[in-house]
Parts: structure tokens; sequence; C-alpha cells
């Protein structure tokens, strides 16, 4: 390495102590002999000798072992973005879904578990440890840990996938997975309406107990390290061990919460705990905010490897990058909370979490900076653009394009802007893709010929994978970040079918595509490189010629030599750290003064969350309870009376809200765009509060639940009915002043035009509330029809969940079309919440219903405008060892607004 | 901080092809990337909070690559 003075190591060190038995455990040699058995005579076989490398020592074959796992782990979770946006793609572009609510929220789900643990986490681990071992020049030991630790995560993604069904019909998406966002008390037995089984559960235990392993297998190496320096030694680590060393510390103290969170879990659900859902999500979320700093790492680690490698020349400053791996370490355990501003926690708790979050900026501004620097002399002669510098330029302008979107977020006031929405998908996607990925890659590029011995054996095919990488990771980024400025919120399949909403999918779409055949490329790259590459020469050269040599062949007609060169430094070590000095602290002030202009707002919204504020005479108060999935709403004030889903207000009048909510953790997310913007989360145990004013055009505004609180949170979606002050207005107004920017409101439609059609998610036009209706006071006509057509096997409106793909529209048939749900014309009263207004009918199925009702200026409600009780449970597979799931599902409803 | 401002480099510790050099290319690159993160909260100018909630960040952030630029700029090199 460039910038060490590693001794050799002694002669001791890497060999295992002396054992107490001559012999090792009968255990290890049973494992020894049983990995013999299956691995000699697959290693006769070219393809698996040369693909597994099984005829090398064990730490290489374990490591290609966890890199074809990654891998594997890694096209699947891509699978399922594909799998999800292809549902995206298809709502958007004609307004149906082939797959269940089930299938698309767990595919979601388990993207994102599979890439960050079976792919990323997995990675990391092979990685470090390869480079760990090697740079320290300590002899591996423990296979067996190892190993354990490598089946252990492989086996902890299959246990989080949950049960599936072979028999009497194949099912597997049967509550497979809660959601990688943790929702305490979501998929508590007891507690929640979705609940899930215990396989969940011991897939955390699993995925927990194999990184600890890894993480006490590392230590047991870095502890040979130090032992093997001779007495009085001052040798140091190289600087990206420090990071990989940086990363074994904070993985007991991310993964430790962890386990306090699925204890606790497991308690409530299986013995009767109690639980504190608020205290349970910051604890899950010291886990869920560290696993990515834990993952960040592997491109800090990586950009600290290469960059001096290809320079040349030793990192800018050593000890700087010593005081950043201290910071990361410091401060990573502390950001939890801030995924959780929006909940009725302690200001003092979100507060100081925010100046936290800030304060992590400085040891990756110190970061990027030296990196930066380690190259200012370099000339273009000197350096050689090869795959691997590629990709470690586009993981360094990823992690500083991700790494300041972050203090956006942390900022409390802007996070009720952005909290939920896609911009947080955007911020985390850069990170995940265009930092965390190209930093790996950039290592794997550079090791990958080390370990199994062959140089690379297509530059085409590395350059197309680059590229593809590039061009499909950024699409993403930029689609996110599009979707999420206009307010549309994450993991929602039943999004406004707007034209920028749709083409922005759309474009996702083909980026999901674009990145995915891309890793086809690499994965065939490296598939032909064990197999058919060329033999890589390395001895007689260093560490740092031996990764040039490998990054060379991804390179065609290099002329820069892969020798290492003296370098002697002309700046002094005092004149180069006077220059970080400035650099920290100039963004120590700026911190200062950001945190100090952003406070006054971040007070006033946390305050406003966790506190009734004193309301305005006149105002509305609204009492929400969040159920699972719709909020009962009762007012009192000048308009009283109780609704589902609906608030009902006055134009311009000030709304106090009193929110809580069971079974799962919901918001009241009306994303305004000319007036504040709503968005409180309201978890369960805890009440919390809002006070704003309504918009002073009257109109129907969209008020989706911003949590994913279960497969049917795309119907949860609520609407702000702003009624005029006095007598009788129209729409046009509303329609004219684009309803204060909310992209969720219902479109508008001519009553008497007006064609609603029921769809297969149980919704009128493909619309949450559906269409806003609006005619003239007088005889008001209307049609509308639920085709039978519509009826699969998913929609919530047939009670009735089987494999058999008829068993819904056969329910039907054999109930005369018809279904026991009222549905009707309700006036929305001042004194007595709805009145019907029609006579009362029940919901027919396949007949086309021509409502024609005379009647005065006002709001009214039409369709089906309570919940719909719904229990998934395919051929009584429902239990408590594969999970339940209820609902109280209510779609199939809209407001008609009768003007003058 | 007591120390003064790092002097400009001495021109003959400035690469001729600097401009093409990987220290120029990764400075590029951070331009593009600060540019879309400060153009990622300037999307949101239209909305009301924005100057009470997301300014003060976004301009933190656009006066650090500023200083960034600046400080990296004026640095000795690592040679």
């Amino acid at each position: 390495m460039t910038d060490s003075t590693i001794p050799p190591p002694s002669p001791e060190v890497g060999y295992v102590p002396e054992p107490i038995f001559e012999k090792p455990p009968i255990l290890t040699r049973v494992l020894e002999t049983a990995e013999d058995k299956i691995r000699e005579p697959l290693a006769r076989r070219k393809f698996f000798q040369r693909l597994f490398l099984l005829d090398r020592d064990w730490m290489t074959r374990i490591t290609m072992l966890m890199l074809i796992g990654a891998m594997v782990w890694g096209v699947i979770g891509g699978l399922d973005a594909y799998g999800f946006q292809s549902q995206a793609y298809d709502y958007a572009t004609s307004g149906t879904i082939t797959l269940t609510n089930q299938e698309i929220y767990s595919s979601i789900t388990l993207h994102g578990l599979r890439m960050l643990f079976g792919f990323a986490q997995q990675l990391e681990m092979a990685l470090f440890g390869l480079l760990a071992i090697n740079a320290m020049g300590v002899k591996p030991r423990h296979k067996w840990a190892l190993y354990t630790s490598v089946g252990l995560i492989n086996a902890s993604i299959m246990l989080l996938e949950g049960p599936f069904y072979i028999w009497p019909a194949f099912n597997d998406n049967y509550f497979p997975s809660l959601g990688w966002t943790f929702s305490s008390p979501l998929g508590i037995q007891g507690q929640s309406a979705y609940a899930i089984g215990p396989l969940w559960f011991l897939g955390w235990y699993a995925l927990t107990a194999a990184v600890l392993i890894w993480a006490g297998w590392m230590l047991v190496h870095f502890r040979d390290w130090l032992r093997s320096r001779p007495a009085g030694a001052a040798g140091r680590l190289p600087v990206s061990l420090l990071f990989v060393f940086a990363t074994v510390i904070l993985i007991p103290i991310t993964y430790g919460p962890l386990l306090v969170s699925t204890t606790w879990d497991i308690g409530t659900y299986y013995l009767g705990w109690g639980l504190n859902p608020l205290v349970n999500q910051v604890i899950f979320w010291m886990f869920g905010h560290g696993i990515v700093y834990v993952l960040f790492l592997i491109p800090v680690a990586a950009l600290y490897l290469l960059i001096p490698i290809l320079s040349k020349r030793p990192i800018y400053s050593y000890r700087f990058a010593i005081l950043a791996a201290v910071l990361f370490i410091i401060l990573t355990p502390l950001l939890g909370i801030h995924h959780l501003f929006l909940t009725a926690l302690p200001t003092w708790a979100t507060y100081t979490t925010m100046v936290i979050s800030f304060l992590i900026i400085i040891p990756s501004a110190v970061t990027f900076f030296s990196l930066w620097m380690t190259m200012k002399g370099v000339r273009r002669s000197q350096w050689e653009w090869n795959i691997v510098a590629l990709f470690a330029l586009l993981a360094f302008a990823g992690s500083i394009a991700g790494g300041l979107s972050g203090p956006d977020v942390a900022t409390i006031g802007a996070n009720v802007d952005l909290h939920n929405s896609l911009f947080v998908l955007s911020h985390f996607h850069t990170i995940t893709i265009l930092a965390i990925l190209t930093g790996a890659y950039a290592v794997l590029y550079a090791v990958f010929p080390l370990l199994c011995g062959r140089l690379w054996f297509s530059t085409w095919l590395a350059r197309i994978h680059f590229l593809t990488t590039a061009i499909g990771g950024i699409i993403i980024v930029v689609c996110f970040e599009g979707l999420g400025t206009l307010g549309i919120l994450r993991r929602q399949i039943l999004f406004p079918n707007v034209p920028a909403v749709d083409l922005y999918n759309v474009i996702l779409f083909a980026g999901i595509i674009v990145i995915l055949v891309g890793q086809l490329f690499f994965v065939l790259n490296g598939f032909l490189t064990a197999y058919r590459g060329r033999p890589i020469v390395t001895s007689g050269l260093s560490f740092d010629e031996a990764i040039r040599t490998a990054a060379r062949s991804t390179y065609v007609g290099s002329t820069v030599p892969v020798q290492d060169v003296p370098v002697q430094r002309k700046a002094t070590r005092a004149r180069r750290e006077h220059v970080e000095k400035l650099w920290v602290g100039s963004v120590i002030v700026l911190i200062v003064v950001v945190l100090a202009a952003a406070t006054p707002q971040a007070l006033s919204v946390t305050n406003g969350i966790t506190s009734a504020t004193n309301a305005p005479a006149g105002s509305e108060y609204v009492t929400l309870s969040g159920q699972q999935y719709y909020w009962t709403v009762n007012e009192t004030g000048p308009i009283r009376g109780t609704f589902d889903n609906a608030i009902v207000a006055y134009a311009g009048q000030w709304i106090s809200v009193n929110a809580t909510a069971t079974g799962a953790t919901q918001s009241l997310y009306i994303p305004f765009r000319s007036l504040p913007m709503v968005n409180v989360q309201v978890v369960p145990g805890s009440d919390s509060y809002a006070l704003f004013q309504a918009p002073s055009t009257p109109g129907v505004y969209g008020a989706p639940d911003g949590e994913f609180d279960g497969p049917w949170f795309g119907q949860d979606a609520a609407a702000l009915i702003v009624l005029p002050t006095a007598g009788a207005s129209d729409l046009s107004a509303f329609q004219s002043g684009g309803g204060a920017g909310d992209i969720y409101n219902p479109p508008v439609l001519t009553a008497a035009s007006a064609n609603l059609v029921g769809d297969s998610e149980g919704l009128f036009n493909h619309s949450i509330p559906g269409p806003t209706l609006y005619a003239g006071a007088g005889v008001v006509s209307f049609r509308w029809e639920v085709p039978l057509s519509s009826i699969g096997t998913n929609n919530y409106l047939v009670n009735v969940t089987s494999n058999d793909k008829n068993a819904q529209q056969q329910y039907v048939i054999d109930h005369n079309y018809t279904l026991p749900y009222p549905v009707g014309i309700y006036e929305i009263t001042a004194t007595h919440g709805l009145r019907l207004v029609t006579a009362p009918q029940s919901l027919r199925i396949n007949r086309v219903i021509t409502e024609s009702v005379p009647l005065a200026s006002g709001v009214y409600l039409y369709g089906l405008v309570s919940p719909v009780s719904y229990s998934y449970n395919p051929d009584g597979q429902s239990n408590g060892s594969t999970g339940s799931q209820l609902g109280e599902v209510m779609g199939l409803w809209g407001v008609l607004w009768v003007g003058p | 901080m007591s120390e003064p401002v790092p002097q400009p480099s001495e021109p003959d510790e400035e690469p001729a092809d600097s401009w093409l050099g990987p220290f120029a290319i990764f400075g590029y690159a951070v331009a593009i990337a600060g540019g879309w993160a400060v153009y990622e909260m300037l999307a949101y100018a239209d909305l009301p909070t924005f100057t009470v909630a997301m300014l003060p960040t976004v301009t933190g952030i656009a006066i650090a690559l500023a200083v960034f630029f600046w400080i990296g700029s004026r640095a000795p090199s690592n040679e």
C-alpha cells in the first residue's frame, strides 16, 4: 500500500496457536471431511473448479463463494425492482396492474432486503475480508467461523422472504416481509392487521449473527496484525483499512439495536410483552440508518484504497483520514431519529438529531477533500482511465451528490416537504447505486483478477457494464427526484395518472432495465474471466502494482507503467494539514450558520407535532383515528359530524388536528405546493398534532396516507373537502388555480358526461378518491359501473381470496351480482355529518347505473363511502406461522360537487 | 485557523495539462454532483416554506462547494 509502513508479519503471526489437543475438535474434523468430499469431485470438473476456485486456499474459495452469493442476490433483488416497476409502467400506460397488492408490496420490500444485505452487506464482507487479510499480511484462520457467517447471511435472506406454499397451489406472495421501513407495530400479531410469520424474525436473527460473526472474525485478524509487529514498531494500518476497521467497529453498534428491536417484537408477538411502538422505532432506526453508513464505508474505503494506488501518491493527510474514521464511528449510531422527525418525539430529541446529522458532514468533507487533493499534481500522462478509475470517479461523484442531498432531508423544516416522498429514494439510490455499488465495482475490478488469478477477459464487456450502470443509475436517480418534487410518495403503485408522473415512471422503468441488463455484462465478464481469462503474473510485484496490473486489463493501449514510483513530497505535512484545517474549519462555520438559520422553523415544526397549538377562534377541531387502512374523522367546530377518510372544512378555516393510530404508523400528508405542506406521522400509542389553514379556494384536495402501512396502503387516501364559506361555489377557481398544487387531487369531471368505471383495485377510473364530479343545481345525472371483469383475484370488494383466479367472480355470480355494501349519494351537512339522499341500494356488479337525482347546491359524497372488511386468506393458508392480513379498505367513492 | 490562507502553488508545481488531469476531472465531477444537489433543492423553490426551511441548507451547500474549489485550487500539490 502506498501510504503504509507495514512490517512483515512475524513468523508466529497468522499461525493458530498450538491447540490444546493435538487434533482439531471433532466437529471441525467432520466439517473438513465433508467439505473435502464435496469439493474434490467438483474440483475435477473444470467448470466448478474455475468458477468456485476449488483448487485454491480456503480463504479464496470462501471469498469467491461470497461474491457469487452477492451477485445472485443482486440479480434477484434487481428483478424485484423490475417486478415492481413493471406494474408502475403498466399503471402509467394502461391503468392496469397484474400482480396482487401483496406481491407488489413484497417485491419492493424484498428488493431492499436482498440488495442491502444479500448483495451489499455480503459483498462488503467479502471485499473487506480479502483486502484486510492481504494488506495486513496475516494468515487467515477460523475457516469455519467464516463459513458459518456466509451460510447464515444467505440463509437469512431466504428466511426474510418468508413462507411460501407449494401445495395445494403454489403461492409465493403470502406475507413474506414486513417492510424495510420498520413501522412498529406493523407486522406484530395482536397489534396490527398485517401480521407476519416467525420466519421474518428468524431471518433478522440469522442476519445479525452472520454479520457479528464476521466482525469478530475480522477483529481476530486485526489483533493478529497488531501482535505481528515487532516490539516498539510504529507500523500503521493502510489508510483504507482504517475504514475497514471502522466498519468492523460499527457493525455491533449497528446490529445490536436490531437485535433489541427484533427481540422486543418477538416478545410482544408470542409472550405478550408490552410494546411502545415509538421507542421500538427509535431503536430500530439506530440500525436502519447505521446500516447505510456501514455500507457507505464501501466506497469510502474503496476510494481511500484506489486513489492513492492509481495516483501513485500517498493520501494527502493520513491523520485527517483517522479523524474521519473516528467521527464516522462516533456519529453514525446517533442519526436514526432523523427518520422520525415528524413523529411526536420530544423536540430535544429531534433537534439534537438534526444537529448530529449535520455534524456527520465533517468526516465526509474531510474524506472527499483529502481524496481529491491526493490527485493534485498527478499529470494526465501518469493516469490511466481504466474501468477501476472510471468506477472510482463515479463513486466519488455519487458520494458527493448523494451526500449533499442528505442535509436537505436532515433539515427538519425541509423534511416536512420531503419525508417519504420519492425524493428520499433519489437521495438513497444516489448513495446505494452511484456510490456504494460503483465503489464496490471499483474494488471488484481491481481485486477480482488477484482473487481468481486471471486478468479480465474483456475490456468491452467492462466498458458496457460501466456505461449501463452509470446511465441506468443516473436515470433512476433523476426520475425519483422528479417524482419526489411533484410530491409522489415512495412505494405507491396507485399514483395519480397525470402526464408528468406517468412519463417519469416510464423512463424509470427504462432506467431499471438498462442497469439490470448492464449487470449481466459484468456477470458474463466475471464468469469468462474466471473460466478463460489469461493468468495474471504478480510475482515480484507489490500489492499496489498488482492492483494496477489488474486494473490495466480493463484498458486498451495502456502506456502508464504499473511500477511504484518513489514520492518525495514538496509540501510539508504541516502545510498540507493546514489546508485540511482550513477546509474543516470552513465547513464547521457553515454548519453553525445553517443550523442557526434553520432552527426557528425546525422548532416550530416539532413543537407543532408534539403538542396542541392554540387554534384561532372559529377553527375546525378534527380528531383523526388511523385504522388500517383509513381514517375515522370526528369533527367539532362550525362543522360537526363523523366521516370516513374525509376531512371537511370551510375555505380559509384553521384546522386543528389531533391524530392517533392503531395497527401501524400512518400519516396525514397533504402535498400542497402553493401552501405550506401538511405532513405528520402518527405512531400508535402517541398523539400527534397539526394546525394548518385550509386553502382559500373551495375544492377537493388529495390527502393520501404517507406511510406504507401494509399492502393496501395505496387505497388509503383521504380527501380534504374545502367548502365555500357561504352560499354555493363552482370549481372553476379550484381548477384554474391548480388545486394548490396538490398532485393527489382527484380529477374534476363534469357529472353528466362522466363515465365512472370500477377497476381491479376497487377504484373509480384509477383515482383515489374517485373523480370529483361537478354539476349545477337541479337534476344531477351521472353513470357508473363496476364491471365483472374488474373483479379478479385480489379486489378488496369481494372478500374471497383464493389461488383460483375465478373464485372472486364466481362469488359475485353466485350472489346474483350483488355485494352487501350500501352505495348512494350522501350530502355533507354542517351539523350531522353525512345524510343519504338516494334510496338505499347495494353494490351491483356488472350493471350500468345511471343516477338521476334532484340536488340543491352543496357538496356530496357518492359511492361506497365506508370501508369494506377484507381478509386475505387464500385457501385457508392464513395462520400464525404464515401470518395474516386483515384490512378495512375503501376506494370506490368520490365527491359530487353541486354548484349554483 | 491562525495561519494565513495558503498561497497559490508555484507555477512549476502545476502540470501543463492540469485541465485534463485526474485532479481536474474529479473536480468537474464534484461540480456536476454538487450542482445537481443544489438543483434538487431549488426545484422546491415554489414552496412557501422554501425560504425558511430549505434555503439556509442549500445556500450552505453552495457556499461549501465554492470554498471546496477555492481552497483546493490554492492548496499545495501532493507531489
